[in-house]
């Protein structure tokens, strides 16, 4: 059995189900934080945070193994300032942007396909774009976040016990090779396409 | 590498099929090419050409693949 080629019921449900995505996030990654900058939105302002690797107790040791609590704690702003509120809520809103971004790139993408035109002149672009955007959220929302932290606890009594620290994971990495792999597929595609263009 | 358009061929269909007293439609008729594509060639704007299209434009309009192309 082949696989069935590209058709209209598929560009539909993809567009369909990207749009549903890009509401969604522009909903919680970006409506909802803003609002929660503006004061609009009372919700407990909470940071996931590591912590100094000392602030962390025992429970228990027996047989040669230790049980101890986790390195990661919960940071909790009781009633924070504005200038709180945006730190706590940027890494956010900047991570829901590159999102939305990518997904909009995706729709247009997406919409080439359902055309009969993969080989669109700017999906390239698009999809190198895509990989960017992946390399740039996997170390921006992490750089952005251990900063924040940072200035959240700077000046106060708990700024020894959270250190500065960046957390990276090489699996979006991965994803963004492949996917600036694809992107170069479609760069000789399109190439290829503008060389038969012409050809009679 | 050179841009698409820097080439200097000269496609002389136009000729070829004034002197055969040959319109572009029954060319196309004869070597099954659409007269789209024979229309893109004779102005000059294909980027290429098959040689299975040369062959068969040489047949119809019994001719060299010379009298057909010449580089400017």
């Amino acid at each position: 059995m082949g696989f069935a080629s590209w058709g209209r019921t598929d560009t539909r449900v993809l567009t369909g189900m990207l749009g549903i995505a890009f509401v969604i996030e522009a909903f919680w990654g970006l409506v909802l934080p803003l609002l929660h900058v503006a004061g609009a939105l009372d919700v407990v302002s909470t940071r996931d945070v590591l912590v100094n690797p000392n602030v962390g107790t025992d429970l228990a040791e027996a047989d040669g193994m230790k049980l101890s609590v986790s390195e990661s704690a919960t940071l909790k702003v009781a009633d924070p300032s504005l200038g709180e509120r945006v730190l706590l809520d940027l890494p956010a809103v900047f991570y829901a942007v590159l999102i939305l971004l990518g997904i909009y790139w995706l729709f247009l993408v997406a919409r080439t396909l359902g055309a009969g035109d993969p080989f669109a002149p700017r999906n390239p672009f698009r999809l190198f774009g895509i990989a960017a955007l992946i390399v740039v959220g996997t170390f921006g929302d992490s750089l952005l976040t251990g900063i924040t932290t940072h200035q959240l606890v700077a000046g106060t009594s708990l700024e020894e016990h959270v250190p500065f620290s960046v957390d990276f994971s090489f699996l979006p990495l991965v994803v963004a090779a492949l996917v600036a792999a694809v992107a170069e597929a479609f760069r000789i595609g399109v190439r290829l396409r503008e060389d038969t263009e012409g050809l009679v | 590498m050179p841009a698409d358009d820097s080439h200097r061929i000269q496609v002389n269909l136009g000729r070829l099929l004034a002197e055969r007293d040959m319109t572009l439609t029954e060319l196309a008729k004869r070597i099954d090419v659409t007269v789209v594509n024979l229309s893109v060639l004779k102005n000059g704007r294909a980027k290429a050409i098959r040689f299975s299209t040369l062959t068969a434009l040489c047949d119809a309009l019994d001719c060299q693949p010379g009298d057909l192309l010449k580089l400017n």
